[in-house]
């Protein structure tokens, strides 16, 4: 392992470097905080859960495989959390068309893609939401979105999106791949995907992804079915969620759909070019060994072991790198020095991304868990 | 008035732009030319808009009143729309060889422009709201002249906003450019097939 941190095998230095993610944890998730000893026992169960990973980070010295863990488990418990809170305000995870026509339905970020041309050419939000107030606002979910994609770059493909660990996790499960070779061409599918749905969205007037590919309707909210239109809309978020999310990934180990599907992926992948942070490969070191390019879950290394602008920067080839080759760089610094202080120092945003936008869900969930099984 | 047709033209370009965009973009990305090859490409399409408007224009003018087409008359086009993009992702256009000779060179010169001519005519026959609001409109000027300078002055509106589209050339990367425009064109060929059986 030639990226460690400088903190690696020091249980003091790491402590000390974990202290600041448990205080940003604290603040975060107290919020929450009822007087209920199940939402207690929640808030502090999630504390020590991101706490402790992001020590283990840290101590070890590798990040994609911590990352994971606190990415899927979120993503999970998002979920949970999510859909409870839909059956407690409406009755249901399903929407009809009077949610629809009340504006009543929470906001995903991969909607930002479909409402960006309509927003700019016509003044018009083409997402039936609230602008401003109440649950998974348009406008507070926008400026988070946006503003960590400025910093991070794709990085909110590995440490921010509620959605990703389901295809992170389905892409572990087995320990070799199956389908050993997956075409590197298709990432760029997922560009194709957003250069279409966001004018076709323009020219409709609705989000048409969500209405009809969005594979994650199924673990928050889909159409009621009520016609023959509703039935085809969830036989196809059945059939993308079967395939992109769980078979594909299970059998060639690469997050498929968020490596060649996803439109938000695409999207996102245009702020690698203008982020801080992004993971380069440090030629003077390369040994040409191939292992980074095999081990990215997301297709994002190039056939000349080069990380492309969809790298969402999870940290993984860093991780495999074995001359540390393979580095997190800041823009603007000399290549080659710093690269362990840039790695530490990316950790701090993205980390603090995943608990702000995931972490009270996950509390809520490990609370709601407890209010059903024990008190 | 004539002037309507500007008017509307530059009202309903957004639209436009939305519903013709997918189509523009998907063949420019895919046939990967410099910046004036594709405009070159984007002209091509809307001179096959142009000649669908002034088609509609001398029916609307000679029928004197709006035209609205039958339905099976929409899925036919809508389908040929979409099987055009799926060749459009699997054949690559022949370009212009300006010193070529006999009938093969000539097909083959003026192949890439017929295709996507032909492409911008169908996808414009197909008759919208806006191109109603200008057919109403020229119906009651009476004179075919002052039919064809409406759709003309509506053409003109309405293509101011696709001409960004062809900048997307400039990205450096022609192969990826290549295979997103090979992509989008499937995605952008199946949606019109399904939407096609959908109207039939
Ligand atoms: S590609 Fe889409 S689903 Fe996957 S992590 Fe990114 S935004 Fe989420
Ligand atoms: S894993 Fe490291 S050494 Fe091997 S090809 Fe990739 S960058 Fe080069
Ligand atoms: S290039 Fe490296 S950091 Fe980027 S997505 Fe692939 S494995 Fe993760």
């Amino acid at each position: 392992m030639k990226n460690n941190l400088y903190s690696s095998g020091s249980i003091l230095r790491s402590s000390l470097l974990t202290l600041p993610m448990v205080l940003i944890s604290l603040l975060m998730l107290s919020q929450g905080l009822t007087g209920h000893l199940a939402d207690t026992i929640g808030f502090v169960v999630t504390v020590a859960f991101y706490s402790s990973l992001f020590f283990l980070m840290l101590y070890k010295g590798a990040i994609d495989k911590w990352r994971a863990i606190a990415f899927i488990v979120s993503a999970v418990l998002f979920s949970v959390s999510f859909m409870n809170n839909l059956i407690n305000l409406r009755g249901s995870v399903t929407y009809s068309d009077e949610e629809i026509m009340t504006c009543e339905i929470p906001f995903c970020h991969i909607v930002t893609t479909m409402i960006l041309i309509p927003a700019a050419i016509k003044q018009t939000i083409i997402f039936p939401g609230s602008i401003a107030s109440g649950f998974a606002s348009i406008s507070s979910m926008l400026v988070i979105v946006i503003g960590s994609s400025i910093i991070l770059g794709r990085g909110f493909c590995s440490w921010g999106c509620f959605y990703g660990g389901w295809d992170d996790g389905f892409s572990r499960v087995t320990r070799k791949p199956i389908i050993k070779r997956v075409n590197a061409a298709y990432r760029w599918f997922a560009f194709a995907m957003f250069i279409v749905m966001a004018l076709w969205s323009a020219a409709t007037l609705m989000p048409e992804y969500c209405s009809w590919l969005c594979p994650f309707k199924l673990v928050t909210e889909r159409d009621a079915i009520v016609d023959t239109e509703t039935l085809l809309k969830n036989v196809v978020m059945l059939i993308t969620f079967g395939t992109l999310v769980v078979a594909l990934p299970l059998l060639t180990k690469k997050r498929i759909q968020c490596a060649t599907f996803c439109p938000m992926g695409a999207f996102e992948s245009l702020f690698n070019k203008i982020s801080l942070f992004h993971v380069v490969n440090n030629e003077s070191k390369c040994i040409k060994c191939g292992k980074c390019q095999k081990s990215c879950p997301l297709l994002a290394i190039s056939k000349d072991n080069k990380p492309l602008i969809n790298c969402a920067k999870c940290g993984r080839c860093v991780d495999e790198c074995p001359t540390g080759a393979m580095q997190m760089h800041i823009k603007g610094t000399p290549l080659g020095k710093h690269f362990t202080v840039a790695r530490l120092l990316f950790l701090y945003p993205a980390y603090s991304l995943m608990i702000t936008l995931i972490g009270s869900s996950v509390a809520n969930a490990i609370s709601l868990i407890l209010k059903t099984f024990i008190f | 008035m004539i002037i309507d047709g500007l008017f509307i033209g530059l009202s309903v370009g957004a639209s436009c732009l939305a519903s013709c965009g997918p189509l523009v973009m998907s063949v420019i990305m895919k046939n990967t030319p410099t910046t004036t090859g594709a405009y070159a490409y984007l002209f091509k399409f809307m001179s096959g808009r142009l000649v669908a408007y002034f088609l509609i224009a001398l029916l609307t003018c000679l029928l004197c009143h709006s035209l609205s087409l039958p339905k099976y008359v929409i899925a036919i086009t809508t389908l040929f729309v979409g099987l055009m993009m799926i060749l459009n992702a699997f054949f690559k256009m022949p370009s212009y060889c300006l010193n070529g000779r006999g009938i093969k060179s000539f097909v083959r010169q003026h192949l890439s422009w017929a295709y996507v001519s032909i492409l911008g005519f169908i996808s414009s026959i197909n008759v919208c709201p806006p191109v109603i609001a200008v057919a109403t409109s020229s119906a009651t000027s009476g004179s075919i002249i002052d039919s064809l300078a409406t759709f003309t002055l509506f053409f003109i509106g309405s293509s101011l906003y696709m001409l960004p589209l062809p900048l997307i050339s400039l990205v450096g990367d022609k192969v990826a450019l290549q295979t997103i425009g090979k992509f989008a064109s499937i995605i952008v060929g199946v949606m019109f097939i399904i939407k096609a059986l959908l109207t039939f």
